[in-house]
C-alpha cells in the first residue's frame, strides 16, 4: 500500500489493528508522516464542516416539507404558499416565452476540461485544442478539435468539440453534435443530456427541455442535479 | 446504511422523516420544547450521516440505525440540559466533531471558506478524496474521469488551486 493509501485508510478509521498499530509506531517516528496526516485531517474537517452547513440547509427544507404535509407550525403553510406562487409566476413568466434566452445564459458554463488536464510545456495538439477551450478560444478550440477528430474519431473528444461549437455560439452545429454523442458510447452522458435541455430551452421547447433534464435526473449520476431540479419546476416539469 | 456510507442525501431525507415523530416524542420525556428538540435532532441526524460517510461506521449487530441515531441523540439532550442549568456554552462533550473543529486555527476557517470558492468539479473532487475517503482508483470508476492519473492530476490542480484562493483570504 502507498502511503497516500495508508493515510486515507488511518484518518477514516479503515486499518486493521494491526495495520493501526504499524502505522502509529511509523507515525511516532516521522515528523513528515505527521504533517502529511495532520494536513490530510485538515483537508477533512474543513469538508465536513462546509458539508455540515450543506445537511442543515437539506434537513432545513425537508423539515419545511414534513410540517406543511403535518398541517404543523403555520407559519410554514403561509412561506410554502408563497414559494407555490412563485412558481406558479415564472412558469407563467416563462409561457409568455419572455427570454428562454437568458435563462440559457445563465445556466451555460463550458464544461471543465476533465479529460487532458493541459502541462506547461507540454505540446502536442490536443493539448493545443484544450490549451484553447481552457482560455475559453472556442473558435480555435473546435478548429483543433475537428482536425484531431478528422485524423482518429473519439467521442469523448468530440464532447468537447460540441462544447466549443456552444462556446462560438455555433448553436445548431452544436446541438447536431450532442444528439449524436447521446446515442454513442461516451463517459459524458449526464454532461450530454444537460447542455441539450439548455439548447432547447434557449430554443423555448421546453417540453422537450423537461424531457432531457428528467432522464438526467433519473441517471445515477448526480450532475447538475439541484440545477436540473430547479429548471423542471420552473418549466412546469 | 450502505446508502447513508456513500453519502446518499435522499436516503438520509427519508431516515430524518421516519424517525422524526419518535424523536419528539423521546424528547419530550426531557420536557424540552419541541423547536428545541428538532434542532437536537437535526445535529443527530448529521452527526450521524458524517459518521457514516467519514469514518464508515458499521453498526453492531443488534443495533439498529434507529437505536445508533437516538444514542447520540441522547448525548446531545444531555448536553442541552446541562447547558440550560449551566448557562455553559462551551466545552461541552457531545460536539466532539465541532469542538475539534471550532478550537482550531485561522488555517482551518481558511481552508473551509476556500473550498466553498472552488468550482463545482474541484469541489466534488476534493469532496471524494477527503470527506468520502474514495481512492484515486474507485473515483475514476465512480465517474467520468478517465482514470486513476486524471483523477490524481486534476486533485492536485485543486489543492493548487485551493492554495492560491486561501493565500487571497484575510
Amino acid at each position: 500500500m502507498k502511503e497516500e493509501q495508508w493515510i486515507q485508510k488511518y484518518v477514516h478509521e479503515q486499518l486493521s489493528d494491526a495495520e493501526r498499530e504499524h502505522f502509529e509506531a511509523q507515525l511516532k517516528k516521522d515528523a513528515s508522516l505527521q504533517n502529511k496526516v495532520r494536513d490530510y485531517e485538515n483537508m477533512q474537517r474543513a469538508v465536513a464542516h462546509y458539508e455540515k452547513g450543506e445537511l442543515k440547509e437539506l434537513l432545513r427544507q425537508t423539515e419545511a416539507t414534513v410540517t406543511y404535509g403535518n398541517g404543523r407550525r403555520g407559519w410554514w403553510k403561509i412561506a410554502a404558499s408563497f414559494i407555490v406562487l412563485l412558481g406558479l409566476a415564472s412558469v407563467l413568466w416563462l409561457q409568455r416565452g419572455v427570454d428562454n434566452k437568458a435563462l440559457y445564459t445563465h445556466y451555460f458554463e463550458p464544461y471543465p476540461n476533465t479529460l487532458k488536464p493541459v502541462v506547461r510545456g507540454a505540446g502536442d495538439a490536443k493539448d493545443m485544442a484544450f490549451l484553447h477551450y481552457e482560455n475559453e478560444r472556442f473558435e480555435e478550440a473546435a478548429q483543433n478539435f475537428k482536425e484531431l477528430l478528422e485524423e482518429r474519431e473519439d467521442n469523448d473528444v468530440r464532447f468537447y468539440y460540441a462544447l466549443s461549437l456552444l462556446g462560438n455560439h455555433n448553436f445548431e452545429k452544436g446541438k447536431i453534435e450532442l444528439k449524436g454523442l447521446w446515442s454513442s458510447k461516451t463517459r459524458y452522458v449526464p454532461q450530454v443530456l444537460w447542455y441539450l435541455g439548455l439548447l432547447e430551452i434557449r430554443e423555448g421547447n421546453n417540453e422537450q427541455a423537461i424531457a432531457y433534464l428528467t432522464q438526467l435526473l433519473a441517471s445515477s449520476s448526480r450532475y447538475k442535479e439541484k440545477e436540473a431540479e430547479a429548471l423542471v419546476q420552473e418549466l412546469g416539469g | 446504511t450502505e446508502a447513508l456510507r456513500q453519502d446518499n442525501k435522499n436516503v438520509l431525507q427519508e431516515v430524518y422523516t421516519e424517525y422524526r415523530q419518535a424523536f419528539i416524542r423521546f424528547g419530550k420525556t426531557y420536557n424540552l420544547n419541541e423547536d428545541d428538540i428538532l434542532d437536537i435532532y437535526q445535529e443527530a441526524i448529521i452527526a450521524m450521516h458524517q459518521n457514516f460517510v467519514i469514518k464508515k461506521v458499521m453498526l453492531n449487530k443488534g443495533t439498529t440505525l434507529k437505536t445508533y441515531l437516538f444514542g447520540i441523540g441522547k448525548n446531545l439532550i444531555r448536553n442541552q440540559l446541562k447547558k440550560n442549568a449551566a448557562k455553559v456554552t462551551d466545552h461541552i462533550e457531545a460536539e466532539v466533531e465541532d469542538e475539534a473543529y471550532e478550537g482550531n486555527t485561522l488555517l482551518k476557517e481558511k481552508l473551509t471558506q476556500g473550498f466553498g470558492q472552488l468550482g463545482e468539479s474541484c469541489r466534488e473532487m476534493i469532496k471524494l478524496y477527503y470527506y468520502r475517503g474514495l481512492t484515486p482508483k474507485e473515483i475514476a470508476s465512480m465517474t467520468h474521469y478517465k482514470d486513476e492519473n486524471t483523477v490524481k492530476s486534476l486533485k492536485s490542480r485543486c489543492l493548487k488551486k485551493l492554495g492560491q484562493i486561501v493565500k487571497t483570504l484575510r
